[in-house]
């Protein structure tokens, strides 16, 4: 009887410690999460983090690393091995977790993690060819001397760091998600990169290109899609003359094939991937040495995609932002120069209708039926079986979803291919590898002959007093109008004809005006010889930016970051004067009227306290929506002329029947402007409760982000911030005797949101508020590698 | 003394490995230290709860509750602290069946008589 008793209080035991070690679904093991000292309690920081240590390691020489009072590494190293070794070890100190998830995220590899709910979002991965482009990095890598050295360094750093941690020891987001980190490897660094690559130019409208073409016709696609749009400031100015020869241009197919797609209709998604940057000759600033700014914008996270460094060599030292899992400054400074990025805002993908048969074993190309190239992919499931996945390659790229098959994603359509530049990108990243060591303007121009995607706009100064902005990538050589819409994968006249010769790419060094800039508006005019697409930003922040730019004299850093703060509403300056005239006050009681007055005594700044920016975006947003609803069917996949382009509509001609159709343009605005009011509440229209600016964590959990942020902007202002999309990161260097720099990004050195370094530098940015960021000589040391 | 051999042999046994070796102390202290069987789970719960009690109290103050006031949302739970309440009176309830489940394995190798004292 005793040993009965004894055997179920012992079966009873076992069993709650078995339910409490093992995870449900997404709730994590609730002992191992609970325990208070394995367990997430152990991830609160209570102490100071980086204090003194000495680490016994691979160095080959010993490495000191000085954290400054933001908690910044500046690490002193005497070869390119125990930099980026010591690189490696430090970022992933901060921010392994994030590493190692986003390499697994892009290489289709959650549901390792998450079990079967990710399995979509994988396919998709890898059907995108994710894995095939990660590799050709790879290979990029293997092959070059000091990059692929480097890369390899980090990975050792990172391995060592990974190491010495224990299972209590590892981030939080493990312990939630229940997994453990996994060695890093050349490969992750090239899926991150690759990661990045997608992040900024994987995208296409030429699937609702072709419906709303089908639909409307050429006049309309070239009246309402501009390949020019009226009012656009190029990036490289106007005036530029070209010093080359142009290779011959292909020419153009007779027939074009058109698309249609059944998907229900859905607001057009604006990616806001904008980005802002300038530099001012020193004969327009006030110390006559050039000055530099920079703001990347993009989807603000928790950890953040930055994380602020300075490696140091004898004889060189770089400080800027670096992205975690990549080694090397990828914006900042060094002692002699400093360089920025905005993202080039064309298309870097084109899409391939195809005639599939056998299965999809074999496509139409140029009259003959061509063999697919199958590659299975093995997606390893948490909690069920392995699934294995076939992606089909044409000679254009992958199909990402076969006849049948449900799109993750709505771009692609059954029986695409996609031809993209990441995917034959080789090793831009040693581009930055050689700016981090570049004393001058032709080191710089070195550099980029090895930039191939994501294209960029990176602006350049130096002490020299040189500024530059030149478009950095490898670009397709196009007939004009190729790839706008959905592209015939059986016409070699579709087919990417070659590249444009590197030296060919456009730029400008010391423009008359007196400054460089770019805010992702097209990059020349019609002028340049080559085809460069035509879906780039508005022109509204580089319109701007020109504008306070060429007002400016005797410009100093502060101006910069003012300008960075710039909340100007450029559609408001051009259209509100004309909506004011034409709504009918007759129809609007006393809160519209009282409304509208405080519109018209807006000063048309997107400023957080202010009504102004609220009435007039909802006012907007439902004249936009009131416009096309009436031209475009109702359902289907379409893409509907943006704000720029219906406002110059509007300015150019009030009576088109696009504004007018069956109700008189006068009536629309007044009934845009009653319906959209009415839904405002008096008591939180206030911009910044609109703006709803926030930094989120990666995956999403409310309470390790930011909540709603006390914050101004707008995705059409310079300071760009919408939602969870803003500028990444800030920078202002002015390049004299030495070079003074100052910059911030909304986020904190620590992965961790048990530390208080994990969202310490949020209010900071979103007053707009800059930190020094000198660089350091080398001298103490709060961690030393010594060699083993 | 089950309460203190469960303190301090839990405290090495979580260090050294994993949460649920404090259930296998817990065990041995029940078996070890004879006593009545509320006496073993009284015992139980107050090693494990004084030493996952004092671990959290102090991580929280140390840290301002900063963690823990990001974690407990994803628990439904209004405030950080109410993860100290919770998480001592899971290891507590676990030390006081483990303790229990010991000191009845003791009865089941030696008599009932011998086992009190």
């Amino acid at each position: 009887m005793q040993r009965r008793i004894a055997f179920l209080w012992i079966a009873g035991t076992a069993i709650l410690t078995w339910v409490l070690n093992t995870s449900f679904g997404s709730i994590p093991a609730i002992g191992t999460f609970l325990d208070p000292i394995n367990g997430f309690w152990r991830n609160a920081e209570t102490k100071p983090f980086n204090t003194e240590l000495t680490l016994r390691s691979g160095v080959r020489e010993p490495v000191s690393v000085v954290f400054d009072s933001l908690d910044i590494p500046h690490i002193f190293a005497t070869n390119d091995y125990d930099l980026y070794f010591a690189q490696g070890y430090i970022v992933a100190r901060d921010r392994l977790w994030q590493m190692d998830f986003s390499t697994r995220a892009a290489a289709g590899r959650l549901s390792e993690i998450l079990g079967p709910r990710a399995l979509e979002y994988d396919k998709y991965q890898r059907r995108t060819g994710m894995t095939d482009g990660a590799h050709t990095f790879l290979q990029a890598f293997l092959t070059d001397g000091d990059y692929g050295a480097a890369v390899a360094a980090y990975a050792d750093g990172v391995n060592a760091y990974i190491l010495s941690l224990k299972p209590r020891d590892v981030p939080i987001e493990y312990k939630l998600l229940g997994f453990e980190p996994e060695p890093w490897s050349p490969l992750k660094t090239a899926y991150m990169v690759m990661n990045l690559t997608r992040t900024l130019s994987f995208s296409s409208s030429a699937v609702s290109m072709s419906n709303t073409r089908n639909l409307f016709g050429d006049e309309f696609m070239d009246h309402f899609f501009p390949y020019y749009p009226k009012g656009t400031e190029p990036i490289i100015p106007a005036d530029t003359r070209w010093n080359f020869t142009p290779l011959p241009i292909p020419s153009a197919p007779d027939s074009r094939p058109m698309s249609s797609s059944a998907s229900p209709i859905l607001p057009e998604k604006d990616h806001g991937i904008g980005s802002n940057n300038w530099a001012v000759h020193g004969s327009r600033t006030k110390s006559g040495h050039a000055i530099l700014a920079n703001d990347p914008h993009l989807d603000l996270t928790l950890p953040s995609i930055w994380y602020l460094s300075q490696l140091s060599l004898p004889g060189h030292s770089a400080k800027g932002v670096t992205f975690p899992g990549v080694p090397d400054v990828v914006l900042g400074f060094n002692e002699h120069v400093a360089w920025g990025a905005t993202n080039v805002g064309n298309s870097a993908l084109d899409v391939y209708a195809l005639q599939l048969r056998n299965d999809a074993t074999e496509y139409l190309h140029d009259g003959q039926w061509k063999p697919t190239t199958l590659k299975t992919e093995t997606i390893h499931v948490k909690g069920a079986p392995d699934v294995i996945d076939t992606v089909y390659y044409t000679h254009h790229g992958p199909i990402v979803y076969r006849e049948g098959e449900k799109p993750y994603e709505r771009r692609f359509e059954s029986g695409q291919a996609i031809r993209w530049t990441g995917f034959t990108a080789e090793k831009p990243f040693k581009t930055f590898y050689l700016i981090n060591r570049a004393k001058s303007y032709d080191d710089f121009k070195a550099a980029l002959t090895y930039f191939d995607s994501p294209p960029q706009n990176l602006v350049f100064a130096d002490r020299n007093g040189d500024v530059a902005i030149h478009l950095a990538g490898q670009f397709p050589l196009k007939w004009k109008g190729q790839g706008r819409y959905v592209s015939d994968g059986s016409d070699p006249n579709y087919d990417w004809a070659g590249w444009i010769p590197k030296e060919h790419n456009p730029f400008t060094h010391n423009p008359a005006r007196g400054f460089v800039s770019s805010a992702n508006q097209h990059s020349v005019d019609p002028n340049y010889p080559y085809y460069l697409e035509w879906d780039y930003a508005p022109f509204t922040r580089g319109n701007v930016i020109n504008e306070e730019l060429s007002a400016m004299t005797a410009v100093v850093p502060d101006d910069m970051r003012r300008l960075q703060m710039n909340t100007r509403n450029r559609y408001a300056e051009l259209v509100l004067d004309v909506l004011l005239a034409t709504i009918d006050r007759s129809q609007l009681n006393p809160s519209e009227l009282a409304g509208l007055d405080s519109l018209s005594n807006w000063n048309r700044r997107n400023d957080r306290d202010l009504v102004g920016p609220t009435i007039f975006s909802k006012w907007w947003a439902a004249l936009h929506l009131n416009i096309w609803t009436d031209v475009y069917p109702e359902r289907g996949y379409f893409k509907r002329p943006n704000d720029q382009n219906t406002i110059q509509l509007i300015l150019d001609d009030s009576n088109s029947q696009y504004l007018n159709g069956d109700t008189p343009f006068a009536d629309r605005v007044t009934a845009a402007y009653r319906t959209s009011f009415e839904k405002l509440d008096p008591e939180t229209m206030a911009w910044w409760h609109h703006l709803n600016a926030s930094v989120d964590h990666i995956l999403g959990l409310d309470s390790f982000g930011t909540g709603r942020l006390y914050a101004s902007g707008d995705k059409q202002s310079v300071l760009a911030l919408n939602g969870s999309n803003g500028p990444s990161w800030r920078l202002v260097a002015e390049l004299g005797d030495s070079v003074v720099a100052r910059g911030i990004y909304p986020g904190g050195q620590s992965g961790n949101p048990g530390s208080p370094r994990y969202m310490n530098f949020v209010l900071d940015w979103a007053e707009g508020r800059l930190y020094p960021l000198p660089i350091m000589k080398k001298g103490g040391s709060t961690i030393t590698f010594i060699p083993n | 003394m089950a309460w203190f051999f469960i303190y301090i042999g839990g405290m090495i046994s979580t260090l050294l490995g994993p949460w649920w070796t404090i259930v296998i102390v817990a065990i041995v202290a029940g078996f070890l230290f004879p006593s009545s069987a509320r006496s073993a789970f009284w015992q139980g719960m107050i090693g494990v709860g004084l030493l996952w009690g004092m671990s959290t109290i102090t991580i929280y103050l140390k840290n301002d509750g900063l963690l823990m006031d990001r974690v407990a949302p994803i628990f439904f739970l209004p405030d950080g602290w109410i993860l100290i309440p919770v998480t001592v009176l899971i290891g507590a309830l676990l030390g006081g069946l483990a303790c229990t489940a010991g000191w009845n394995l003791r009865r089941s190798v030696w008599s009932p008589s011998s086992s009190t004292s």
